[in-house]
């Protein structure tokens, strides 16, 4: 099989995926996978199950407008086109993020979803700053084209996108008066990365005077806000020769007007050292925070090596990664928390929770998760600043900084509320089924199986006999196993008895919020 | 209600009447944080004692006056005539449990016989289900008997809790999960306690997590949920605030329910506010090997339980009176259902129908209420003991008597009227003892022949009024509202009134103050 509990090699597993391997590597690689999903990748190798995982889809259909507040756009049309309108603005961006929640609660075993909120985690824009809806989108729209793609042709892409030209303020920096706003966070936070400082202004990766010299090369573009479209104006650009550090090579960069931009961008990524910064940033999105020695020898430098060599095309790193022995080191399974999206969305697909056919009733319940998120501090589309969520770069804490005592009751109320009350909108309730759960266990009869093969798709890691005999206490109270069993052949052979089943489904309900307020719940 | 309405009109008020889930509630302001006061006792403490698997009461219970019918019916359980415990000439106790019976003549167990209710359905779940809702058996309901009663007390739960002004668990389960005795509307007010190491069950056992990334972010989450937890630091703020007193407790681990009850015991003592507590002790369906399988039927799994049960009960009534708190505690044992009353050839018996419950505490008028069972000279198998006390009449009554709410609340809360049963005492005080003297309510005049003012001063909170006799039993509701803060003076109409001296007592949020007063 090729698994061991800790391993630091970069080698691929062999063998076939068991059960394990298949939740393991699922839970990191979509959001809250199914046991159906889970199930479809045992028995297979690896390299079948990346090459299902690492396929494009195709580009979404865009966000459509659902309410009547917005006079110039019929619902259920799209807004993505129509002029920007300062009062239907709000609208299109409650569509924008329902729409993007949607897509990431509809996905199939595809690593665009994770890797587009990735990128939108580095590439970081925020919607309160931009606020054009279309620019937003274009925006999005953009993360996910090259989501599994290349991300230096990402970085031309971005450096000259609307939104991030307001962002960042690439719109004002001109000859005249240049803005470093971009030019400082694609060195910093989008490329290469700060080293060690090794004397005034000298980062080792870059220097001070790099970022002067990259914000001449970056001036000449602004938006048209109009069309939403991003445009070159010779008159504002600096067309002196951009003189770069020795980190450079002392590269110089000519005047060449609107492609210019793109050597800048060539430049930083024919330094390895910025290979190795997507690497780190990749692993601890996917893998753990810890980046020692070992890891940082054995298993980053091979990914930034796997990147470089492929000029900067994402999936063979992912690959290497999601193959490796290391991620598949059974001491990592279940050591990552998951981030607000993972838990919401996350829930909702794993506990198969049904969606209605009335879309405008699943905008409303995906509105209500972008809430959710925000109150567990993770608000879509609008990080807290530039360099993202912190969970995903500040040290010592990284992820369990999602961890609180705010926090953790907004995520207990949400499992709750699934499993319990439910949600409704417009009379379609959003909640647990359990039956749908029970009908993936082989003989939900038996209390033992059941627990168990709940538990196996829900969680990262068996139960303990402990907590298997505390289940069965929820499930049956002071009584034996047969009752149970008892109990639920009684609503099986005859499920129009709506009172038997009501009281199977209260009891199912019951274990189903007990498991999902566990720890182990919180982790995948 | 013609006193309700008139004081509504005279004094300055900001109560409005409030329709609330199509029950009009008693005239409460519309503020921010709704929180009806009706448990007006604080210290009152309910304890339900949950026997699961359908106990077999007649074995518990012996009615002594049927006893040559029952050795018909159940000879290969039953124990010797001479070895049963009386209670009465006619009733008495199984062997096993002797300290119930010193309990009873203590006069602290109350016994109320054939207890049920129509139509009784003899499956687990769903018997459960009806004694845990308090529901008809032909109806589904999804809330719990105290769950609805907590619902009117606190309906925004859990929203906004808990606060400065309800920091202590609603109701508390000592157990796994949630008692759905306490499941309301929107939530369910009881808090669940394992025990008082931890609340959470991760896979590590007892604190000990694998040296593993997986290990270190499992200690992690877990160690957060415990803190975050804020009923369990209030829980264990409590529990170290006090000490249980008695000596006898069985050692840890050997009786569930004494462990249980030993805990609560704990955080009452410890000033715990919590007034519904849940407890429980499991495998009391007995359908084999009851009793032991020899002459004397004196051991083996019932008696076993009931042994546990009556230890329990004696060891917890011992501790609350060494810990002074004895008289603010009231407990009840319940099961899905009794059981058959002819054994099966497995010397065990099958689910039937009707069964005793068992209530404790220092307030509880004693005795045994109902008759015993009449037992045919020939039981068929499929013979069941009669219903006698539905009960609902045992929530309504503690409903009444325990927690004060008012007749047409019960109503509302069972769905019906169901028999009244003295389970309280009427002889003791219900009132605390409060000095009498305050110089902040004024009552005049006194003695007063048919009307007399009365000027408080409100908190601005809700405040009720009641009138008890001397003895402390409650006469009249004079009235439960938010009066604007300050002074204020109402009148009161008491020509009605049996001459007599009466005790008026004014409850606020902030405390009672109490006057008494003559009538001529």
């Amino acid at each position: 099989m090729g698994a061991t509990t800790k391993s630091y090699s970069i080698q691929p597993i062999s063998g076939n995926l068991d059960f394990n391997q298949a939740r393991h590597l699922l839970n990191r690689s979509i959001f809250g996978p199914t046991k159906a999903e889970i199930d479809s990748l045992v028995g297979k190798p690896i390299s079948s199950a990346l090459e299902t995982l690492t396929q494009t889809p195709t580009a979404p259909l865009p966000p459509v407008n659902y309410t009547a507040s917005d006079l110039d756009v019929p619902v259920g049309q799209t807004w993505i086109n129509a002029a920007y309108n300062s009062t239907y603005n709000s609208y299109r961006l409650q569509s924008l993020r329902v729409w993007w929640i949607g897509l990431m609660m509809q996905q199939g075993i595809s690593l665009v979803e994770k890797m587009t909120l990735f990128w939108h985690n580095h590439f970081v824009t925020e919607t309160g700053t931009v606020t054009y809806a279309t620019m937003l989108y274009q925006y999005n729209q953009l993360l996910r084209k090259y989501a599994l793609g290349n991300v230096k042709q990402l970085a031309y892409d971005m450096t000259i996108n609307p939104a991030m030209l307001i962002y960042l303020n690439g719109e004002s920096n001109n000859a005249s008066a240049p803005n470093e706003n971009y030019g400082r966070e694609l060195f910093e936070l989008f490329t290469i990365g700060k080293g060690p400082l090794i004397a005034d202004g000298n980062y080792t990766n870059y220097t001070e005077s790099d970022i002067k010299a990259a914000a001449k090369v970056l001036t000449g573009w602004k938006n048209d806000r109009t069309n939403s479209k991003s445009v070159y104006d010779t008159t504002r650009h600096d067309k002196t020769t951009k003189v770069f550090s020795a980190a450079f090579g002392n590269t110089t960069i000519q005047n060449k007007e609107a492609e210019e931009y793109k050597l800048l961008v060539d430049m930083i990524f024919s330094q390895k050292e910025t290979a190795r910064f997507l690497a780190r940033k990749i692993y601890r999105w996917f893998m753990y925070f810890d980046i020692n020695q070992t890891v940082k020898d054995q298993i980053i430098e091979p990914l930034a090596t796997t990147l470089f060599n492929n000029n900067y095309e994402i999936k063979p790193m992912l690959v290497q990664l999601l193959s490796s022995q290391h991620f598949f080191s059974s001491d990592y399974f279940g050591s990552h928390i998951k981030n607000p999206i993972d838990f919401t969305i996350g829930t909702y697909r794993k506990c198969e929770i049904p969606l209605s056919d009335n879309i405008l009733n699943n905008y409303e319940i995906w509105n209500s998760i972008y809430s959710s998120c925000q109150a567990m501090e993770m608000t879509l589309g609008d990080p807290p600043d530039v360099a993202g969520w912190p969970e995903y770069y500040k040290e010592p804490a990284f992820y369990e900084l999602w961890i609180n005592s705010a926090t953790i009751p907004s995520r207990t109320s949400f499992s709750d509320t699934l499993c319990q009350n439910g949600i409704t909108k417009n009379g379609f309730k959003y909640m647990i089924n359990p039956f749908i759960l029970t009908g993936k266990i082989s003989d939900p009869s038996d209390a033992t199986t059941l627990i168990n093969g709940l538990a196996q798709f829900l969680l990262p890691v068996p139960l303990s006999n402990e907590q298997i005999t505390q289940f069965k206490d929820v499930l049956v109270p002071g009584l034996p196993d047969s009752t149970w069993t008892t109990e639920w052949n009684k609503y099986y052979s005859d499920q129009n008895n709506t009172t038997q089943k009501s009281l199977i489904s209260k009891k199912l309900l019951a274990l189903l919020t007990s498991m999902l307020r566990m720890p182990e719940f919180y982790l995948c | 209600m013609e006193r309700r309405k008139f004081l509504k009109y005279t004094s300055a008020t900001l109560a409005t009447p409030f329709l609330f889930q199509g029950q009009w509630i008693s005239v409460l302001a519309s503020h921010s944080e709704f929180e009806l006061l009706s448990l007006y006792n604080p210290n009152r403490k309910l304890i339900l004692v949950q026997l699961n698997g359908g106990n077999d009461g007649l074995n518990m219970v012996i009615p002594i006056s049927e006893y040559d019918n029952l050795v018909n019916a159940r000879q290969n359980l039953l124990v010797k005539q001479s070895k049963i415990l009386k209670l009465t000439d006619n009733t008495g106790l199984h062997p096993s449990m002797p300290e119930l019976t010193n309990l009873y003549q203590q006069g602290k167990v109350q016994i109320v016989q054939g207890v049920g209710y129509p139509n009784p359905n003899l499956s687990h779940f769903r018997s459960k289900d009806i004694i845990m809702s308090g529901s008809d058996s032909k109806t589904v309901v999804n809330s719990g008997w105290a769950g609805r009663m907590l619902n009117n007390q606190y309906p925004n739960y859990p929203v906004g809790y808990p606060n400065a002004k309800a920091p202590h668990p609603i109701a508390l389960t000592i157990g796994s999960a949630s008692s759905a005795t306490c499941q309301g509307d929107l939530a369910n007010y009881s808090s669940v306690l394992t025990n008082l190491s931890s609340a959470y069950s991760s896979s590590a056992v007892s604190g000990t997590y694998p040296d593993t990334p997986f290990g270190n972010e499992l200690k992690f989450v877990t160690n957060v949920m415990e803190q975050t937890e804020s009923y369990l630091t209030v829980i264990k703020e409590a529990a170290a605030k006090a000490k249980n007193l008695s000596t006898l407790y069985p050692t840890a681990g050997q009786n569930s329910l004494a462990d249980q009850l030993k805990l609560v015991a704990n955080l009452i003592a410890g000033g715990l506010q919590t007034q519904i507590y849940i407890v429980s002790l499991g495998g009391w369906d007995t359908h084999s090997g009851q009793v032991a399988n020899d002459a004397d039927k004196l051991t083996g799994t019932q008696p076993t339980l009931m042994s546990k049960l009556s230890k329990a009960i004696a060891a917890f009534e011992d501790d609350l009176t060494l810990l002074n708190k004895a008289d603010e505690v009231v407990g009840f044992t319940f099961t899905e259902f009794g059981r058959r009353i002819k054994s099966n050839d497995s010397i065990g018996t099958d689910h039937g129908t009707t069964w005793p419950a068992i209530i404790f505490g220092s307030r509880v008028n004693p005795g045994l209420v109902g008759d015993n069972p009449t037992i045919p000279a020939v039981v068929n198998t499929s013979d069941n003991l009669p219903l006698q006390n539905d009960f609902r009449s045992i929530y309504g009554s503690l409903y009444k008597q325990w927690f004060e709410v008012d007749d047409s609340q019960i109503v509302q809360l069972l769905g019906n009227t169901f028999p009244e049963i003295q389970i309280i005492s009427k002889a003791t005080a219900v009132m605390p003892t409060f000095a009498e003297e305050n110089t902040n309510i004024k009552f005049w005049p006194n003695p007063v022949k048919d009307v007399a003012q009365l000027s408080f001063d409100s908190d601005g909170e809700i405040t009720q009024i009641r009138i008890y006799l001397m003895t402390g039993q409650l006469v009249e509701n004079i009235v439960r509202q938010r009066f604007l803060k300050g002074n204020q003076t109402i009148q009161l109409q008491l020509g009605h009134l049996n001459s007599g001296t009466y005790q008026l007592v004014v409850q606020k949020k902030g405390g009672r103050e109490t006057v008494k007063f003559i009538v001529i």
